[in-house]
């Protein structure tokens, strides 16, 4: 398994290829591959709306960090 | 007079051949309107009641005709009897049953009829001559006539019989209202790409087809048709809007070929329905064919689609899978002759070394995924408390998405015992749909055995007692 970190200055949940998966600033174990990552939304108060990654190469203590800066 | 029989004859044979060309087996119903998955998908049952999943039960099921079947229901049996906190039975608990051939009979009665299981399957099913039954439904001459047909086989046979004496006629739509757990996931295997095909809505939704009409003993004789013995199952894979039988996950798994091979053979294999048109129908066979133990759809659940998401919205707390596996070693002695076997052996064993080659592999496979997650864990809160011993700025490391999680993997199977008199008389049982009585109760009770000497099932016991 991979693990990704979801940077965002507030609590929202993390849509993972569109699907609810944990919450931003926390360690979320997820299957290694390529993957759209965004933020539930509305509010849409974040950019970029979305971004695709290859999540690979992690672990719990250095997960693929992914930030979404609040508008 | 010699007219008039030759017409009574001719009236017969034209009406035998009528019906024999009327006789179709059991279409699978086109979706209409309805949004995608129609029906019987895991993610309706998700909306338990608050803390429903906190315990998360799930149970396969493997092959082995009714060996497999009486060692299933054994292991019911023990869940049945062992309480944990609440006064709740672990039976109260399971969520998920993934089944396999043999173990489908077991499952998807307990699914659509629950308790009664244990006052009615060993009569109806576990003690009965299934196999006896079905020669004597195939020697019937209606039916000589209706198996002349190209479009009905032994196998619709078998479905009507399961139908009957089994299953009551119940369609996955009776399971659809209310929601209620466990989730069952009846596995087959797609004659064309030899990937496992599972009963639920999601599945049904790649074939453009509503689940809900379609009786659960054809899913269960699907399970079951043993290769050679029984004829594939076939289903119809109905147009539908591309868009629809491709989903999100699935294009983007499809450019995953160098990265996760797994995720990307996944999606290729869903994504076959799509072409309609080259694939318009589906046949099926024995699910051991491509996993004996069921476990491979818990994997997927587990890694990509929902048990995955349960645990990220911090839904599971903790975990327990019970993989019952019915597979045996029986002592073969052709290997003390010059000559090779004949065909007959050789023709079984085709039909079952790819069966029982990667039983193993599996539960590794899974046993791995769960030594990762406690692994994460453990890295990250024994990095924390260094921190916390040695850094002065109070920094946190982010938590783990669901948590600690308690994940307890038990695996039983007849190796496990270690009376080798025990071991060998369960090993040399035949996989067949007719046992002894006493065969069948050795079995039930080996099920309940090995499930409460099981070391990993007493610490959950342990953990989870008030």
């Amino acid at each position: 398994m991979e693990y990704l970190l979801v940077d965002y200055p507030a609590h929202r949940e993390v849509l993972v290829d569109k699907e609810a998966q944990g919450n931003t600033n926390e360690i979320i174990e997820l299957e290694k591959g390529t993957h759209i990552i965004s933020l539930k939304a509305p509010p849409y108060d974040f950019r970029p709306r979305r971004r695709k990654i290859v999540l690979q190469e992690t672990s719990p203590l250095t997960p693929r960090e992914v930030t979404f800066v609040e508008l | 007079m010699l007219n008039f029989n030759i017409k009574i004859l001719s009236i017969a044979v034209m009406s035998l051949a009528l019906l024999a060309g009327c006789a179709h087996y059991h279409q699978n119903q086109p979706l209409h309107g309805a949004s995608c998955p129609a029906g019987y998908d895991y993610t309706e049952l998700a909306e338990a009641p608050p803390g429903g999943e906190e315990t998360f039960v799930v149970l396969t099921f493997s092959g082995g005709g009714t060996r497999a079947a009486a060692l299933a229901y054994g292991v019911l049996a023990g869940l049945r009897e062992t309480k944990i906190s609440g006064g709740k039975t672990i039976l109260d608990e399971v969520d998920v049953i993934s089944t396999v051939s043999g173990g489908s009979f077991t499952g998807a009665y307990y699914t659509l009829f629950g308790d009664r299981i244990f006052s009615e399957f060993r009569e109806k099913f576990l003690y009965s001559d299934i196999q006896g039954e079905l020669l004597r439904r195939v020697a019937n001459p209606v039916n000589l006539w209706r198996l002349a047909s190209p479009f009905f086989s032994r196998i619709d046979l078998a479905a009507e019989l399961y139908d009957e004496s089994i299953f009551n006629g119940r369609t996955y739509g009776t399971l659809t209202p209310g929601n209620t757990r466990p989730f069952l996931i009846i596995n087959a295997t797609n004659l064309y790409n030899g990937a496992r095909f599972e009963f639920t809505g999601k599945q049904f939704c790649y074939l453009g087809s509503d689940i809900r009409s379609f009786p659960v003993a054809r899913a269960v004789a699907a399970s079951s048709a043993f290769p050679i013995l029984l004829s594939p199952l076939s289903l119809v894979n109905y147009p539908y809007p591309a868009e629809k039988k491709i989903t999100a996950q699935d294009k983007l798994a499809l450019k995953d070929y160098t990265n996760n091979k797994r995720r990307y053979y996944a999606a290729l294999n869903n994504t076959v329905y799509a072409n309609d048109r080259e694939h318009p129908y589906v046949h099926l066979m024995d699910g051991g064919l491509a996993d004996n133990l069921g476990l491979r759809a818990i994997y997927d659940l587990y890694v990509r689609e929902d048990i995955r998401a349960a645990i990220n919205q911090g839904r599971i707390k903790k975990m327990l899978v019970i993989v019952v596996n019915a597979k045996t070693a029986k002592k073969e002695t052709f290997d003390r002759d010059e000559s090779p076997p004949g065909l007959e052996t050789a023709a079984f064993k085709t039909a079952t070394v790819s069966m029982d080659n990667y039983t193993f592999e599996s539960a590794e496979v899974f046993a791995q995924l769960f030594k990762e997650r406690i692994a994460a864990q453990q890295s990250r809160d024994g990095c924390q408390q260094l921190l916390d011993r040695h850094s002065m700025d109070g920094y946190q490391i982010p938590p783990l998405a669901g948590g600690n999680l308690k994940l307890y993997l038990v695996e039983l199977a007849f190796d496990n015992f270690t009376d080798a008199a025990e071991r060998d008389y369960f090993n040399n049982l035949p996989t067949s749909f007719k046992l002894s009585r006493e065969e069948v109760d050795r079995l039930i009770a080996a099920g309940g055995q090995l499930l409460k000497r099981h070391p990993e099932f007493k610490k959950f016991i342990k953990e989870n007692k008030n």
